[in-house]
């Protein structure tokens, strides 16, 4: 991705996270609509800079760490587009810029170059593969924010129902498009690895990642009684565990057929 | 009875069969991949699977007794039983066999993971296998002098000089597929970067000498370069040239010798005949000489993608319709 891009991209973004806080504290509206101002123009430099980098790399920008991390924060602030800003999920909407922020940060630590791709990476596979995790992981991060922030409501004794609409909607989202993420993952290695699943350990642990959130959506859609927002805050967060170790902890501690970064 | 049964169908069998089949799962990612097949490969976990087998296809029977109208539900389960019978089809009935071809060579077998034949019933006959690599990225000299310890990098630029005082380097030209023509002159042989060398000018000790480095035979006496280099190293690196492009074999397939269908195999495409597909699956890392194969007979896929396909509407249906709606 183009340098200064990426560069005005994070400024934005960090921009954006303290008129959040700000907004938070003073309870604004007009803190609130330049979080979201400043936070979509960091979206738009990001949309550009993946629009660039795809017509300089020839291929999906979705090969690296660098590209994913980048992908990742690109993707959650359209999920506050999508989901969260037009139903007024204000609260949960401002935590948004702050995973954006996060993942921009650490991006910038890492080698932005583009790199030559293997063979197994040449396919059409490999931007609905990897474009459907990383929708789902924003999905779960987002989940994860909103979680915290039910927890806050929770320990505080203020209104909680919108943090947990919020962190619900989030995590269907997420888990929806990570259920694409590895079905699609499965075809995709079937043709390039022989076989559908391969027990390789970003395999493991996506389905493992996947289990807890069915746990929790089955548990919420079948057992209504059982229902309840601390229930909502240890999956939301503990969930996001899981989703961590999938991408961070499974790529730079296991070794395995997704060793691409 | 009863009462086995409706545990076998409830809830708690089934958080107690998931909860097992995470705990092997977890275990198994994290020993070395060996071991980890072997775990995955053993009958306890097949047991621990046709168990979990059993309790969908049970939950999904009680459903329909007490008409629960759940069609995503009903879709996530029979998705779910579809992809386990496949996998069970494609263990107990599948097989997979590697081979390496030299072109024009052919072999009517292929060497499963026990070391046994798996024999197709067609011959595979390697016509031609091409490699395609990615043009070289970054050039690079590394230099090293007597005193000074390590080798350090410089970028090659033609035409510059560049090291230390002690042993200065002028890279003069780069041939990506290095060959010594009949009449001992200097050609490159293709513009892919089989074997890339770079001449150089060497000054060191008083004397100045003109060579060659080739990148793929770092241990390779310098070409011409005995004098300058008695006591200090130069290194040529070519970095990128080794990265694989992508790599095909076109192959013929013989039925009662005689060809019965030809075809480019490749990483992502493989080739299908007979109820088998065959895969391009390795390459000689070293002379890019040979193609290695793996074949696969697997009846339980076609089960396994028609159960991703009715997880994919089941998730859709629940996760998706129902929640981003109006």
């Amino acid at each position: 991705m183009d340098a200064p891009l990426a560069n005005a991209a994070l400024a934005l973004f960090s921009a954006a996270c303290v008129a959040a806080v700000l907004s938070m504290l003073r309870r604004s509206d007009a803190l609130y609509r330049l979080t979201a101002a400043l936070a979509t123009g960091g979206f738009a430099a990001l949309s550009l800079g993946l629009i660039l980098r795809r017509m300089e790399a020839g291929h999906a920008p979705l090969t690296t760490f660098y590209e994913t991390l980048v992908f990742l924060a690109w993707a959650s602030w359209l999920l506050a587009l999508v989901l969260l800003i037009p139903l007024r999920m204000q609260e949960p909407a401002m935590l948004i810029p702050f995973i954006c922020a996060a993942c921009l940060g650490y991006a910038s630590t890492l080698d932005a170059s583009i790199r030559p791709l293997v063979p197994a990476l040449r396919s059409n596979w490999l931007l609905l593969h990897v474009a459907a995790c990383f929708l789902g992981y924003a999905g779960l991060a987002a989940g994860c924010a909103a979680g915290l922030g039910l927890a806050v409501a929770l320990r505080r004794r203020r209104p909680a129902a919108q943090w947990e609409r919020s962190a619900v909607r989030c995590i269907r989202f997420g888990f929806l498009f990570l259920t694409y993420g590895i079905l699609s993952g499965s075809v995709w290695a079937n043709e390039a690895w022989t076989t559908y699943w391969g027990w390789d350990p970003k395999e493991i642990w996506a389905l493992l990642t996947w289990l807890v959130y069915f746990s929790f959506l089955v548990l919420r859609s079948r057992r209504p009684a059982e229902r309840s927002p601390r229930m909502t805050v240890l999956f939301s967060v503990g969930g996001f565990c899981a989703v961590l170790f999938t991408y961070f902890g499974v790529s730079f501690l296991l070794a395995g057929l997704h060793s691409y970064f | 009875m009863k009462r086995l049964v409706g545990f076998c169908a409830s809830p708690r069998a089934a958080a107690l069969l998931l909860g097992c089949i995470a705990a092997v799962s977890a275990y198994g990612s994290l020993i070395p991949h060996r071991r980890a097949a072997a775990v995955f490969g053993s009958r306890a976990f097949a047991a621990l699977c046709v168990l979990l087998f059993l309790h969908i296809l049970a939950g999904g029977i009680a459903s329909l007794r007490r008409g629960r109208r759940e069609p995503w539900f009903a879709l996530l389960r029979l998705g779910a039983l579809l992809v386990l019978a496949g996998a069970f089809l494609g263990g107990a009935a599948g097989a997979r066999g590697r081979a390496q071809l030299y072109p024009g060579r052919e072999t009517a077998s292929f060497t499963d993971a026990r070391g046994g034949a798996l024999e197709p019933g067609f011959t595979l006959r390697l016509d031609r296998f091409t490699v395609e690599r990615h043009p070289g990225g970054r050039l690079e000299l590394g230099i090293s002098v007597p005193g000074e310890e390590g080798m350090a990098l410089h970028p090659v630029r033609l035409g510059e000089w560049t090291g230390p005082d002690a042993m200065r380097v002028r890279p003069l030209r780069y041939l990506p597929d290095f060959k010594i023509g009949d009449g001992g002159e200097v050609l490159t042989k293709s513009a892919q970067p089989n074997n890339p060398a770079l001449e150089v000018e060497v000054r060191a000790g008083g004397e100045t000498e003109r060579g060659w480095l080739l990148a793929r035979f770092p241990a390779f006496p310098p070409l011409g370069l005995g004098r300058t280099l008695r006591e200090g190293r130069v290194v040529f690196f070519d970095r990128g040239s080794e990265r694989v492009k992508s790599y095909a074999s076109e192959v013929t397939i013989m039925e009662g010798g005689r060809p019965a269908a030809a075809g480019r195999i490749e990483v992502n495409r493989p080739l299908s005949f007979g109820g088998y597909r065959i895969y391009q699956t390795a390459y000689d890392p070293v002379g890019w000489q040979w193609s290695g194969f793996t074949c696969v007979r697997d009846p339980g896929l076609p089960l396994v993608y028609s159960g991703f396909v009715l997880l994919a509407l089941g998730v859709t249906l629940w996760a998706g319709a129902g929640e981003f709606g109006p």
